[in-house]
């Protein structure tokens, strides 16, 4: 079957979706992969995004924003992000979510922030000083890695972005693993998987360190292994997840209806 | 009925040094690029900009040097579009014009 890396990861994402969810996404491939699971296997499940964006299903292709016309046109409601975040997410009441990375720890925190010249990330120098490259920032994520019951981070599976620890924590995981989300009184649980364009990580139940679950077709364990910066630890029960089904696909690019996930 | 329509370079007259402003809309997607466009016409220095989701507007003021601080969630101009150049531009290297507050 003829599929690219991207879709396959945008189905195992969808994957982790199951049906009656309250779910957020945030902008880009999550979107896709979150609402091809609406579509896939989870027609009750109800979306919304930081904007505000509730009730919606996207038409046209990807949205380019939480707060696009393909994304808000047949919405339910739009109100703000004081509602999508403020209440839904910090009241605990989302089960599922996604959210991307630039750079990833191997607790699952996620920096969106910025990248430091090495020896003068912030968490060295015990000060904030300013970055060698200036990201985006955290947007909605932090609040959805606080308050959702879970999440899956999407990132891609690269040695630079999958750091032993983040240069800066703008979304935290479970900060030095174990039970430090209780300390911090998070009300949501934590990520649930990595789900990357070479395989799937899960955390630890006990220490929370992510480890290798499971592998794509054409990637392989010690291909994820190399492009991980960290020792990264390897299931006994490691697998090959299944390719996506005609029906999966279909779905997808259903969602996918311009293409992005089929873009080199 | 008070009329309140004037041109945009009128408008843009009333923005002053130091001003604090809320640029409305998100990412890429309404946000009054126009009006920062009439801005970088005039020569209104050191504005400060907050936001949610700053975008294309803000980056626009921040490519010219016009502004100096950036409140934010998220000022990136989402998707494909990827990082916004103007603000990384004023905000990175040794002698940064620029600074940013980021919050959410």
């Amino acid at each position: 079957m003829d599929y690219s890396k991207n879709e396959m990861m945008a189905i195992a994402t969808g994957r982790e979706f199951s049906d009656g969810e309250l779910a957020i996404f945030g902008v880009g491939l999550s979107m896709l992969a979150g609402f091809f699971a609406q579509r896939n296997h989870a027609p009750n499940m109800i979306a919304f995004t930081e904007g505000g964006v509730y009730g919606s299903t996207p038409v046209g292709g990807l949205p380019w924003g939480i707060e696009d016309n393909r994304i808000s046109a047949n919405a339910t409601s739009f109100t703000n992000a004081i509602d999508a975040l403020g209440m839904l997410v910090a009241s605990g009441r989302v089960d599922n979510a996604v959210i991307g990375a630039a750079q990833i720890d191997k607790f699952g925190n996620v920096n969106t922030t910025g990248i430091w010249t090495e020896g003068t990330q912030p968490w060295k120098v015990g000060k904030y000083t300013l970055p060698k490259v200036r990201l985006n920032g955290s947007g909605g994520a932090n609040e959805i890695a606080v308050g959702a019951k879970k999440y899956i981070i999407m990132a891609a599976h690269e040695k630079k972005r999958f750091a032993e620890k983040v240069d800066y924590i703008s979304s935290p995981g479970y900060i030095n693993g174990g039970d430090d989300r209780k300390k911090y009184g998070f009300p949501g649980g934590g990520p649930s998987a990595i789900v990357t364009n070479l395989g799937i990580l899960r955390p630890d139940p006990v220490t929370k360190e992510f480890y290798l679950d499971s592998y794509f077709v054409f990637s392989s364990v010690e291909e994820i292994i190399e492009n991980t910066g960290w020792d990264l630890k390897v299931s006994p029960n490691v697998k090959m997840i299944p390719e996506p089904t005609e029906k999966e696909l279909e779905n997808l690019r259903a969602v996918d209806e311009t293409g992005s996930l089929r873009k080199k | 009925m008070y009329d309140k329509t004037m041109s945009l370079s009128q408008a843009a007259d009333l923005i002053k040094d130091g001003m604090l402003l809320a640029i409305g809309g998100n990412g890429m997607h309404r946000t009054p690029s126009i009006f920062s466009l009439a801005l970088t016409k005039k020569p209104v220095k050191e504005l400060k900009v907050c936001g949610a989701a700053p975008g294309l507007a803000s980056d626009i003021l921040f490519a010219s040097f016009q502004a100096d601080t950036a409140y934010f969630g998220f000022f990136g101009l989402e998707n494909e579009a990827g990082l916004a150049p103007g603000m990384r531009k004023s905000m990175e290297g040794d002698n940064p014009k620029a600074k940013a507050i980021e919050g959410s």
